[in-house]
């Protein structure tokens, strides 16, 4: 991953001492805030250093809070389930802790990947998060996962597949670092309904020809008419009916929706093109047939760990799948063809032998390098928010 | 004044992507002057900052709309200040919803 460095990293602090005498309220502001982040940085390194489980374990560890309908930031909560705890009395204590399981099972058996970075990060998880949440979401650390209002959604701890997506955003972002924007963004999206459906075939061991294909099958509550969230199989299938609309994913290139890239674009239609590479990643598995873990799983894991910059497009990644399809199974082999094929059906040709290497992708403009820059610098707010937050409930708690 | 809330993004987007709002002239007077209260909360609150490494929470924008001001106030999950969940909470227990 790129390193980020902001300006605490450069500013020596007596120069930010003497911002603080600016007049300008503005040059005040940041440099106390800056002074402020950096002292709780340091603070937090101090304290994790302290904490051998705040760290990776090397290991199998998962961790359950109850969230008890809070929504704080950071999640709150009471640890209820542990690595060695029996079950217990709560069913989406159980879903969570076992879903977690079954991810970092998969990951390590098939890809001998050690947890969401390759290290033993331990795996953290909260539910009962709000009150009738209708959400799961990736805060970057933990994964958060709501009740549902049990009127459109029941809990998004029942779909395997919900926890397999959340857990792979933190391998993506350990890996790729495909931003969240656009058509990385899409792809983003995209290899966590990938992975999170692979986790559950392999779960399930059904291959590629049984299986459903379907992200989300079970948080919809019975009087809801739609088979899931998203169809990988038949992306604008899902569901169909006037209460929720009609799932607006396209299959191909020709339908690929431009929205805005903002909040209330879903960051340019994250959650909504990733029908199309979802899509060539069903063509390829069925093409190549038994369990699309196997060999397409595989191409796709290779694709997003060592082939993949951060704001790779469908063609780029179309570009080095295919790249290695042929390194891994043979040039011309018929998983390169499939994959080809798969890619070309959707609408993105792939010519050549593909690309295998990171230096194909594309540079990152200026604008992207400052809006990178400008997300690093929020990315550090919003950490040493959620840090002094935590120090002013331990200080409470102290006190 | 008028309350708008849109919604949009999290991991069931499309589905849970939708537009409330609620006048408060339709309010009874206790809950018209509780909504006041946490509006006049909201905007005395620093604004909430976002966190770039969230994937799949929903964002929420609320717009404030009186006689002489407008103003709006966005959001994630997992970064909401309070007064805003309470606020987003009346919003759809006792607004209209609309699609986006």
């Amino acid at each position: 991953m790129a390193h980020r460095c902001s300006i605490n990293c450069i500013v020596p602090p007596h120069i930010l001492l003497k911002l603080l005498e600016s007049k300008d309220r503005k040059i005040r502001e940041i440099a106390l805030n800056t002074l402020l982040a950096s002292t709780q940085i340091r603070a937090k390194r101090d304290l994790l250093s302290l904490m051998p489980n705040a760290t990776g374990t090397g290991e199998k560890r998962r961790t359950i809070f109850d969230a008890k309908n809070t929504e704080e930031d950071p999640p709150q909560g009471v640890r209820v389930r542990g690595e060695d705890d029996p079950a217990v009395g709560d069913t989406a204590v159980n879903e969570a802790f076992d879903g977690l399981g079954a991810t970092y099972d998969f990951y390590k058996q098939q890809f001998s990947r050690n947890s969401i970075d390759g290290n033993g990060m331990r795996l953290d998880a909260f539910v009962h998060y709000g009150d009738g949440f209708n959400n799961a979401f990736w805060n970057g650390q933990v994964m958060v996962f709501g009740d549902g209002d049990q009127d459109l959604f029941v809990s998004f701890t029942k779909s395997l597949d919900v926890i397999g997506h959340e857990l792979t955003h933190g391998v993506t972002e350990n890996t790729a670092g495909l931003v969240y924007h656009k058509q990385p963004g899409a792809l983003n999206e995209s290899i966590s309904d990938v992975f999170g459906s692979l986790v559950k075939q392999w779960s399930l061991k059904q291959d590629a020809a049984s299986a459903d294909w379907l992200i989300g099958a079970e948080v919809f509550t019975p009087g809801i008419q739609g088979d899931a969230l998203r169809s990988m199989k038949a992306p604008g299938t899902a569901y169909d009916n006037d209460l929720i609309g009609k799932d607006p994913q396209p299959a191909n290139m020709q339908n690929y929706k431009n929205l805005p890239d903002n909040r209330f674009g879903d960051n340019g239609g994250v959650h909504i093109n990733s029908g199309i590479p979802n899509h060539a990643f069903y063509l390829a598995a069925i093409e190549i047939g038994g369990n699309a873990w196997d060999a397409a799983g595989h191409i796709w894991y290779e694709t997003l760990t060592k082939n993949t910059g951060s704001t790779a497009k469908f063609q780029d990644f179309a570009d080095a799948t295919v790249g290695v399809a042929g390194r891994l199974y043979g040039p011309s082999s018929s998983e390169q063809v499939a994959v080809r094929e798969a890619w070309r059906e959707v609408g993105i040709d792939v010519r050549g032998i593909g690309s295998v290497r990171p230096e194909r992708v594309r540079a990152a403009s200026p604008r992207e390098i400052r809006k990178a820059e400008a997300d690093s610098l929020a990315d550090l707010h919003a950490k040493v928010d959620n840090l002094a937050k935590t120090v002013e409930r331990l200080a409470r708690k102290v006190a | 004044m008028k309350l708008e809330l849109e919604v949009a993004g999290g991991f069931a987007a499309p589905v849970t992507s939708n537009r409330y709002s609620l006048d408060l002239a339709s309010l009874p007077e206790d809950s018209r002057k509780q909504v006041e209260e946490l509006v006049k909360e909201l905007l005395a609150a620093p604004r909430p900052a976002s966190n770039p490494n969230l994937r799949d929470a929903m964002s929420y924008r609320l717009t404030i709309t009186s006689d002489s001001h407008k103003e709006s106030v966005e959001a994630d999950d997992g970064g909401m200040p309070k007064p805003m969940r309470e606020l987003i909470k009346l919003i759809k227990a006792s607004g209209s919803r609309t699609k986006r």
